[in-house]
């Protein structure tokens, strides 16, 4: 809805700059080619909404969490203690792309060619996320990776987007002690991105990253 | 024997050590963050990874360990078959071709450990944690050198 709602305002912009703003110019510059000005105006015109689809919707990269055992998105990790500790809790990650216009796009793709990662960490939890195996798979290195001394893992957004989904992994929950004591703390779950030359970092600070689930819990 | 893989500092390949383990400690017990020690975080993609690279080196997969969803072992004869198939794509198209036959020919499946054997019939089994058992007496110098190291799993 957003999207169709952003061209739609940008047709509305680009018809107008062709429509009215070109000729109002043109009676400012009467000996200016009346069609260099139009398209200038509508060049400028794309280029402005384009920036400000990107501002007001900037491309995003979500994180996406579920069960094995349900096909829907978890908003939260609430994970039975019990089956932590036997390191039983399996779950799914799903990594997408989506962007609003074709800006956003590029600057997906311009922090892409600079070794897009995401890190996923939840740095508080009682439980780190091992990685037991992630796709496309990658002779060189894995495409998501636990980090030793962490709770997280780095996912590896270099390769093109794939159609549904750019990565996808299949990871543990593993306790961090022998003994696991329940509170009733919520554990947040952090998404961050990093990408390695500067101009690629430039558009990583652009891109909006989140996950389905916010947090992470423990029950009895 | 049995000994653990610990990793030091920031969890690069050389800073890797084996610490004796004969009271069969958790791993996680020999975690010890403020001081830098970790232990690794293995997966199936990971020791898929080192049998890919024990191939290339000489060695022998005799057998990877495979649990189904609920950690449980799938019984001598499936683990056989599974793990037959697992090694001979992992020989054939190396990592690729066994990750993808892991995922979709056996989803539910994980991969918990791997037994490797070497040219002087040594044999190295790592499991999830780090958990490393080797005959007795044996160095597992040749399996970190030849294979952990090169492999920069975890």
């Amino acid at each position: 809805m957003k999207a169709t709602i952003a061209r739609l305002s940008q047709l509305l912009a680009l018809y107008f700059a062709l429509f009215h703003i070109g000729p109002w110019v043109n009676s400012f510059l009467p000996d200016a080619n009346p069609l260099l000005i139009e398209v200038f105006a509508v060049v400028l015109t794309a280029i402005a909404t384009e920036l400000l689809i990107v501002a007001v919707s900037p491309p995003e990269v979500s994180v996406d969490w579920r069960d094995e055992r349900n096909p829907n998105v978890l908003r939260e990790l609430n994970v039975d203690s019990t089956r932590l500790v036997a390191g039983e809790i399996y779950l799914q990650m799903s990594v997408t792309g989506r962007a609003r216009s074709p800006l956003g796009w590029l600057v997906l793709a311009i922090a892409r060619r600079g070794d897009l990662q995401l890190r996923v960490d939840m740095p508080a939890a009682p439980s780190y996320i091992l990685v037991d195996v992630s796709l496309p798979p990658s002779e060189d290195a894995d495409r998501v990776r636990s980090v030793a001394g962490s709770n997280g893992v780095t996912i590896d957004l270099s390769h093109p987007p794939l159609p549904n989904t750019w990565v996808w992994a299949r990871v543990l929950l593993q306790p961090r002690h022998p003994d696991v004591i329940v509170t009733n703390d919520l554990f947040d779950i952090v998404v961050s991105r990093h990408a390695s030359t500067r101009f690629a970092r430039a558009c990583a600070r652009v891109i909006r990253t989140s996950s389905s689930a916010k947090t992470m819990s423990l029950y009895r | 024997m049995m000994s653990q893989l610990v990793l030091r500092s920031d969890g690069r390949p050389e800073g890797v050590d084996v610490v004796a383990n004969p009271g069969n400690a958790p791993s996680i017990s020999f975690e010890n963050r403020d001081a830098g020690v970790y232990i690794p975080r293995l997966g199936s993609q990971d020791f898929i990874r080192l049998a890919v690279r024990a191939l290339q080196r000489g060695w022998e997969v005799e057998r990877f360990e495979i649990l189904d969803s609920t950690q449980s072992s799938v019984g001598e004869s499936r683990e056989h078959e599974v793990s037959e198939a697992i090694a001979t794509a992992a020989s054939i198209g190396g990592i690729t071709a066994a990750v993808s036959l892991l995922t979709t020919s056996y989803p539910t499946f994980s991969v918990s450990g791997v037994e490797l054997v070497a040219s002087d019939d040594t044999s190295v089994i790592l499991r999830r944690g780090g958990v490393l058992l080797t005959d007795e007496g044996a160095s597992p110098k040749s399996f970190i050198e030849d294979i952990w190291r090169p492999s920069r799993v975890a």
